[in-house]
């Protein structure tokens, strides 16, 4: 551990908030799921940092990265907001970046108006970053409770991110179906040249938790649902989630390096466009 | 003009490879000057308007088993220039991956070629032989004071560059945030990387670096006395040209030397046994 | 008879057959290696096996990949009545699906190979689908509706076993030697004689511009060879692209490669296969390189250090075109306005010096003739195609062309199958 932890840690009481990671990489890899955009908003609690992206008022990305993934972590207000871009973060906290050491990484935002201070450092190097935030706009809320979900399945998240590589991109929608009966998890894609659907049956071994209550089929926009497969990708188990109103969520649960398990979330509406599912 | 040179040690062949694949990173086309002692790849001197420089020279008895050369005559011109787009030759020999034997040499095919002949292995008992042509042109006498060895302007501070790895690592993520990168050491050993743009200001710092050994009596330069030791000495230069330098090294130097001539230029100096590289960047006005 | 077969197309059955995983890799690279060299691929179930054929826009390379009965845990080509009495192999249904669809089924090689137990391919006639069903571990299903077209046979016919030419090699001989040229390179010359082999860069074109670009060349010992044997000494020229393609399957494929050809002019067949079980030929056309026939003399300069034995043209039919066509053709030459030299595509005979050159677009084909009885080892061929667009140097026709400027109706059968048109 860098002495820059230690050194910094008296004279940063005052900041609004500092958290120091030992190993940057436990954020950035959880930043990277949600990464689909340029602007994200950061909401800081005494829970932890929450990140959201969203694109066409239609998705949205949900990065946690709870408290107790820093070594340090303080706030000095009930919750913080702001905006920044997500792609100079992602530089900045990658700057060292080599594989076989960790940065060490101290965050300080000191409220509405000034910048995100980034402190890394590694091997003796030491990197100082000044990123600038911006006025947080309102995110969606896409009111999904837990209460209107209608079918849940829990899945390991291999067979969910060969299903997403191998989709047809030439398919503007894809329809998801969820049903007590066979085949209980298909997901279709209708691109220029013919119709391909998946299915995973409930007893697959892949298959963790299956609660369908009704036959549910929905479309939603591809190109929209797309980035949720960077999420994927890194995730070891999905949560698909559809509520009464056909709103889908993916809850993707991801270990970092030190072992802990953080979330990433993605909500998306269904497209109102093709209301009546092909069969 | 002849030319004819050969090498059959593999190690030879893939150090070889590796200085020519550095090269072809660096620069598209460039001049090869042959002498009776060294083999130098160079890029002209164009940072007067703003392009880099390269500089490199290997002495043939550390590469080639044969080497003979006739140059335009016998006496003061014994050299021979030529023009070669780079990634030619390095495509060449890179079939000399496994090879028994790599030979270059001059040829008058329809146009003046420099021709790569490769010995592999094969199922049998005589070797597979792949040829290749490369064209080039001859540059002549009256134009070879243009391909002298750049002067080193007085540089004002000279560090060896941490690791190039991370280095290049580094440079990467910067270009992303900007397209201009100030670099700047003194004579302490603390060198930086700096970028800023309305979004965002990233410096990176080293310290405790090695200052090179000034040598009065070999080819290094001193840097100049009237520098302060803890004065910053910083040149803001094009990060693409930078990274260019960083990404294509193949050679493995055992040191980088980075001097730095404030607010003019930075020139690096590749020290290898066998091969010495130097790579000139201007600065970029603001 | 007419209502014989009327009758028997309402029993018609629809092919279907399932491959077993170990196989599904193998069929998966043959959609690969198709789909670097032609936009659809043909399905024609036969008696034998699975027959999957392509043909590239230019007409330049015709790949024919079977997969016979015993690669299949279940082979069913679609119907068991014999409609021919002449030929075995007669397809009975047949259908055409872009490749560019069919790679999304078999788009990862890597997950098929990890998760895929068996491929139902099931021609579905009624909903005009091509139905793929991939069966995964942990019970998961893929399934891919596809549309297709009805399509004709296609068909190229040449006897590589009447080729003066055969080389046998391990794949890897050629792809070691490939893998010096420049992958810029468009054509690939290789000269053959008793003693040896030599491959180098083509280029059609002496202009200053091409005088700057790398030549490379290779030689090969015959011992490299399993099977040498060189009846004509030649040099043949032909599309590197399309060997590329063709070996990147043959090292999925692991077993040696066989070479038949002729001279140049004359398609060069690259075929391997395993006795019983599977077949692949690549059939790539070759410019004609005479260098002995007429030409202007800026070419006697270009062609000096190569002859042609007087064999060679015997067994070239006439051919309806000029000369000084070859020009339009050209990328690069059709620019140019001085008289550059141009090896010819095709050996001509010098009594046909003088057609009209607008209508020549195919001028390495020669036509068929139905009365040459030399000419009938490698056929093909076609009809004058006046505006098709040509984009690529080598081209041979071995189809036909009704339409020219519609490829997809181009494929008339050569080897007609006449029950057919009969019964429809």
């Amino acid at each position: 551990m860098g002495l820059l932890t230690l050194q910094n840690q008296t004279e940063d009481d005052d900041f609004a908030l500092n958290a120091c990671i030992e190993n940057a990489r436990n954020v950035t890899h959880i930043l990277k799921a949600v990464h689909f955009k340029d602007t994200a908003t950061v909401f800081a609690t005494e829970n932890g940092l929450k990140v959201t992206v969203e694109d066409s008022k239609c998705i949205q990305g949900n990065a946690f990265i709870q408290d107790q993934v820093f070594q340090e972590y303080s706030i000095r207000d009930e919750a913080l907001t702001f905006q920044i871009n997500l792609d100079i973060l992602l530089e900045c906290l990658n700057i060292f970046g080599s594989n076989n050491s960790t940065t060490t990484m101290r965050m300080m935002y000191n409220g509405y108006g000034t910048p995100l201070v980034l402190m890394l450092e590694e091997d003796g190097a030491v990197t100082d970053c000044s990123i600038r935030t911006m006025e947080a706009e309102e995110t969606l809320d896409f009111e999904f409770t837990a209460a209107n979900v209608v079918n849940k399945i829990i899945m390991k998240a291999d067979c969910l991110r060969e299903a997403f590589n191998e989709m047809d991109a030439s398919s503007e929608v894809l329809q998801i179906t969820m049903s007590p009966d066979p085949p209980h998890f298909r997901l279709a894609t209708f691109g220029l040249l013919g119709q391909s659907h998946q299915d995973i049956p409930k007893n697959s071994d892949m298959v963790e938790y299956f609660e369908c209550n009704e036959t549910l089929t929905n479309r939603y926009r591809l190109n929209l649902l797309k980035p949720s497969v960077k999420a994927v990708n890194l995730a070891c188990k999905v949560c698909v989630r559809v509520d009464h109103r056909g709103f889908l969520s993916l809850q993707h649960m991801i270990k970092n390096e030190n072992g802990q398990i953080c979330f990433v979330e993605y909500y998306c509406c269904p497209d109102e466009e093709f209301d009546e599912p092909a069969t | 003009m002849r030319f004819r040179a050969k090498v059959v040690n593999i190690d030879c062949i893939h150090h070889f490879t590796n200085v020519v694949n550095t090269i072809s990173k660096l620069l598209k086309k460039c001049s090869i000057r042959l002498t009776k002692e060294k083999m130098f790849f160079i890029l002209p001197d164009q940072v007067a308007n703003g392009g880099v420089s390269m500089w490199c020279e290997l002495k043939q008895a550390n590469f080639f088993d044969e080497y003979r050369m006739d140059g335009v005559n016998e006496y003061e011109l014994n050299e021979i220039y030529l023009e070669i787009v780079a990634e030619n030759l390095c495509r060449a020999i890179k079939s000399a991956n496994n090879a028994k034997s790599l030979k270059i040499k001059l040829t008058k095919k329809q146009v003046p070629c420099l021709t790569v002949e490769i010995e592999l292995p094969s199922l049998s008992s005589t070797a597979r032989i792949v040829t290749h042509d490369i064209p080039v042109s001859v540059i002549p006498s009256s134009l070879w004071g243009e391909y002298q060895e750049p002067e080193m302007p007085d540089f004002h501070v000279s560090l060896c560059l941490p690791p190039l790895k991370t280095v290049k690592h580094i440079v990467e993520r910067l270009k992303n945030l900007s397209s201009y990168l100030t670099l700047s050491g003194n004579q302490e050993g603390d060198f930086a990387l700096k970028v800023e743009t309305e979004l965002v200001s990233a410096t990176t710092r080293f310290s405790d670096l090695e200052i090179p050994p000034y040598d009065p009596d070999g080819d290094s330069q001193a840097p100049s006395k009237l520098w302060p030791p803890s004065e910053m000495a910083s040149a803001r230069i094009d990060v693409k040209k930078l990274l260019q330098f960083l990404a294509g090294q193949q050679i493995n130097p055992y040191k980088v030397i980075c001097n730095i001539v404030d607010q003019s230029a930075v020139h690096f100096f590749l020290v290898h046994d066998d091969i010495s590289l130097q790579y000139f960047i201007p600065v970029v006005a603001v | 008879q007419i209502h014989y077969l009327a009758g028997l197309l309402i029993e018609f059955q629809n092919m279907k057959c399932v491959l077993p995983g170990a196989n599904v890799k193998l069929f998966a690279k043959a959609i690969h290696c198709l789909a670097k060299l032609g936009h659809y691929v043909y399905f024609e179930p036969l008696d034998t096996g699975l027959a999957l054929k392509t043909v590239n826009s230019s007409r330049s390379a015709y790949v024919s990949i079977l997969f016979m009965k015993p690669l299949f845990q279940v082979y069913n080509a679609g119907s068991d009545i014999d409609l021919t009495v002449d030929d075995d192999n007669l397809p009975i249904t047949r259908c055409k699906v872009a490749l560019k669809t069919l790679l999304q089924v078999f788009k990862s090689l890597a997950n098929i190979e990890r998760s895929v137990e068996t491929c139902d391919i099931d021609l579905d006639g009624d909903e005009c689908r091509l139905v793929f069903q991939l069966k995964c571990k942990h019970g998961i299903t893929k399934t891919h509706h596809l549309t297709f077209q009805e399509c004709e046979s296609l068909q190229a016919i040449f006897a590589k076993d009447l080729s003066p030419n055969v080389l046998k090699c391990d794949h890897k001989v050629l792809s070691d030697v490939v893998i010096n040229f420049s992958s810029s390179l468009e054509e690939i010359t290789m000269l053959v004689s008793p003693c040896k082999v030599v491959l180098r860069s083509y280029s059609d074109d002496e202009s200053d511009e091409i005088a700057q670009l790398m030549k490379t060349e290779v030689s090969l010992n015959p011992e490299e060879f399993s099977q040498y044997q060189i009846g004509v000494d030649t040099d043949v020229t032909f599309c590197l692209k399309d060997v590329r393609a063709i070996l990147a399957f043959c090292e999925v494929a692991a077993m040696p490669v066989n070479i038949h050809f002729e001279v140049g002019g004359k398609p060069i067949i690259f075929s391997l296969g395993h006795n019983g079980y599977f077949r692949a030929n690549f059939v790539i056309a070759t410019i004609a390189t005479d260098k002995n026939s007429q030409h202007s003399n800026a070419t006697a300069n270009f062609t000096t250090n190569t002859t042609f034995p007087t064999t060679n043209k015997r067994s070239f039919v006439k051919p309806s075109r000029s000369k000084v066509a070859p020009k339009p053709l050209r990328k690069v030459s059709a620019q140019k306005t001085n008289a550059k030299p141009q090896p010819t595509k095709l050996p001509q005979p010098k009594d046909c010096d003088s057609i009209n050159s607008e209508h020549d677009v195919s001028p390495e084909i020669p036509l068929q003739g139905g009365e040459q009885t030399n000419a009938t080892r490698y056929e093909g061929f076609n009809s004058p195609s006046p505006k098709q667009p040509c984009f690529k140097n080598v081209k041979t026709v071995f189809f036909a062309a009704t339409q020219p400027n519609d490829l997809d109706r181009t494929v008339l059968v050569l080897a007609p199958d006449s029950d057919n048109e009969d019964g429809t």
